[in-house]
């Protein structure tokens, strides 16, 4: 077994396009069929190895006598992921044929390939250091990404906040895996999971707390969930690539991978806590927003708080489940956001209601993709949500079924909005853009039943309850809610949206803060203040450096009897230190 | 005969003047010449050695020193005569302003 074979392509595809500078038809060339290459690597490791438990080692370099390991891991939960990954990065990859064909940077491909290159190779590692190492590299991706449009001055902040709010997360993940070495001497994450019973209970409840602070920043939790809105300043596919299979989705596989050391460890109220702040604020925050693309944002990090609900409830392979089935819609959702983008050349609902967007080439994918997210029944949120709630408690499924409900809202809000009973559009269609959307939406529709054979892959638990008819029905209540308020076009949807707004105001970011006390603003105001002290670090670096220099250049004077002193004195110097005898 | 501490007395005075010389005067010949000084001194201790000692290797040294020092001086008042030749001054504070 040759496991490093799943990230060879990437790599290859990695280094060609970066020396590939001026030739991009031939780099997009390169970066789709290695993607696909690693697909298939994926796909044939998965069928080989299903349902076994292989760990593969390589010895890295030693100190004394600990041997620093690079190690893979083949098991139906990684294997899964990757194929996942490289399955959604194809598709993607082959949408930015379309969505990238205007642009003129040739790094495009390079910063893919590498973003993909990191994330399979996070799902495929099993040593907690080169989990790190792709964590890292994913980070710094991210950050090439986000401000691939570094000219906007918005892209390049948003990429620095992406990176450093990202960056508390990657800090406080390298602390916990100290603590864990420093308690088993193993940096194997196999091993430290089934070694967790040697590890005093202190330490396991600080590294656990440690790796969910890890999970919320990197998948923009409260209350670090600011980066994700502002990071829709990337370039669509981009969005896409970091909903969905990666970036984000490694925080919450960081949690479904260690699940075991979280329920030891006792965390996981304030785990529930959080993800249900988390829930309200975004699906609130969605209602308000405008954007096509902010309100995916506040979307996926609705979808991803529902996943961290689950892992606290105990119920890891369900997360697993929705992770997966929300790779797959919410890449479709990018994908139509990016069409229209490219198409209609905005943004904002509003101004894409006026366009009059109605072919059914538009609207069944855009509905299908919403329906899934909404969990209404024939789609994947649906199944995806049967065995999220699996082990809910009644409190957690009344409040679910409140987070349905607007979650339903805001979706359908969306879509009555921006498309139209009967469009009067013209538009040229790209096969580049139909295969992905196409793939993508038929998966949405029929993939949900993927919930009753996926018991073979992963054990799971799911039951189709009163609880989920009721909560169906509630999805269904929230699109005709939608319907009733939006689609009426004589019916004064400015007027109702400005109301909204009027009763929402107080979810706004800063009036969240300031309403939920002190210790809150205290701690927004410590990010910024945070973020400042780092510039400023960064600055006094440089003046340091600076008046360093000032000092020692004085000494290249160019006075030829001053270095004549210096170098006699420095003689006399040494033959003093010889007679001394030092 | 001359007892060979008497020599290496000799050396070291002229070293300590060299370096002297290389640390007052200001005029770039005069420096040549206390580098020749300096190296001359090293030379003689060579020397003095070998001949006290009855080892053949201290005059293999001088003679190598000798050569090298001929060497040394010839580039050096090479150089000096260009930069006479260009700014007309001799003074080693002239060439601070090449920052050299």
């Amino acid at each position: 077994m040759m496991l490093y074979l799943i990230l060879l392509p990437m790599l290859i595809s990695m280094t060609l396009t970066a020396f590939l500078k001026d030739k991009l038809v031939r780099s997009r060339l390169i970066a789709v069929s290695m993607t696909s290459l690693s697909l298939l690597i994926s796909s044939v490791f998965f069928y080989v190895y299903f349902s076994k438990d292989l760990i593969e080692n390589f010895s890295w370099f030693n100190i004394e006598t600990y041997t620093f390991q690079i190690s893979f891991i083949a098991n139906n939960l990684h294997l899964l992921m990757a194929v996942v990954v490289s399955f959604i990065s194809l598709l993607i990859l082959i949408f930015s044929v379309f969505y990238m064909r205007r642009e003129k940077q040739e790094k495009y491909y390079f910063e893919m390939s590498l973003f993909i290159f990191a994330m399979l190779g996070l799902v495929v590692s099993n040593s907690f250091i080169l989990f790190y190492i792709f964590w890292e590299l994913m980070s710094i991706s991210s950050y090439l990404l986000i401000g691939f449009w570094y000219e906007k001055e918005a892209a390049s902040k948003a990429a620095k906040k992406a990176l450093i709010l990202t960056k508390v997360g990657d800090v406080s993940l390298l602390t916990a895996i100290i603590i864990l070495f420093a308690n088993t001497g193993t940096l194997s994450i196999s091993a430290t999971l089934s070694g967790l019973s040697s590890i005093p209970q202190v330490y396991l409840t600080v590294s656990a707390a440690l790796f969910i602070i890890a999970a919320l920043s990197k998948s923009a939790q409260f209350p670090f969930y600011v980066w994700l809105p502002d990071a829709m300043e990337a370039p669509t596919t981009v969005s896409a690539l970091l909903h969905s299979a990666t970036m984000v989705a490694s925080g919450a596989f960081l949690l479904i991978m260690i699940a075991p050391l979280m329920y030891v460890s006792g965390t996981m109220v304030y785990l529930v806590l959080i993800s249900l702040i988390t829930i309200f604020i975004s699906s609130l925050l969605a209602l308000e927003s405008v954007d096509t693309k902010r309100i995916l944002a506040y979307s996926t990090i609705d979808s991803l708080a529902f996943m961290f609900l689950a892992v606290a409830t105990l119920n890891p392979d369900g997360a697993l489940f929705y992770l997966i089935m929300h790779a797959v819609f919410k890449s479709l959702l990018f994908l139509l956001a990016g069409e229209l983008i490219i198409l209609f050349g905005t943004r904002n609902i509003f101004k894409l209601r006026g366009l009059e967007i109605g072919k059914p080439i538009f609207y069944v994918p855009a509905f299908i993709g919403l329906a899934s997210l909404a969990g209404i029944p024939p789609f994947l949120g649906f199944f995806a949500h049967a065995t999220l709630s699996y082990n809910f408690s009644i409190s957690i499924e009344l409040i679910f079924m409140v987070a349905t409900f607007l979650t339903s809202l805001f979706s359908f809000r969306l879509f009555f909005t921006v498309y139209h009973k009967n469009g009067t559009e013209k538009i040229r269609e790209d096969k580049f853009a139909i295969i992905p959307i196409a793939t993508l939406s038929i998966l949405s529709t029929v993939g949900g039943a993927s919930l009753f054979f996926f018991n073979s892959i992963i054990p799971i638990a799911y039951s189709f309850d009163l609880f989920l008819v009721l909560d169906s029905i509630i999805a269904l209540l929230g699109l005709f809610a939608a319907y009733y308020f939006y689609s009426n076009r004589d019916f004064p949807y400015a007027k109702l949206d400005k109301k909204l707004k009027s009763i929402f105001r107080g979810v706004t970011y800063d009036d969240v803060l300031a309403s939920t006390g002190t210790a809150i603003t205290k701690f927004g105001g410590l990010v910024d203040r945070f973020e400042d002290a780092l510039g400023e670090a960064f600055d006094s670096v440089g003046s340091l450096s600076f008046s360093l220099s000032y000092i020692s250049r004085e000494l290249q004077s160019g006075d030829l009897s001053n270095y004549i002193v210096i170098f006699i004195a420095g003689a006399i110097l040494v033959m003093i230190l010889m007679l001394v005898g030092v | 005969m001359i007892p060979y501490e008497y020599i290496f007395y000799l050396t070291s005075i002229l070293f300590v003047i060299a370096v002297f010389g290389m640390l007052m005067r200001k005029n770039l010949i005069n420096f040549v010449i206390s580098i020749e000084i300096v190296i001359n001194a090293a030379l003689i201790n060579f020397a003095a050695g070998s001949y006290y000692f009855g080892y053949l290797n201290g005059v293999s040294y001088a003679l190598l020193i000798l050569v090298i020092a001929v060497f040394e001086a010839a580039v050096a008042i090479a150089l000096i005569i260009f930069y006479h030749k260009i700014t007309d001054n001799l003074e080693m504070s002239a060439l601070k302003e090449y920052r050299g």
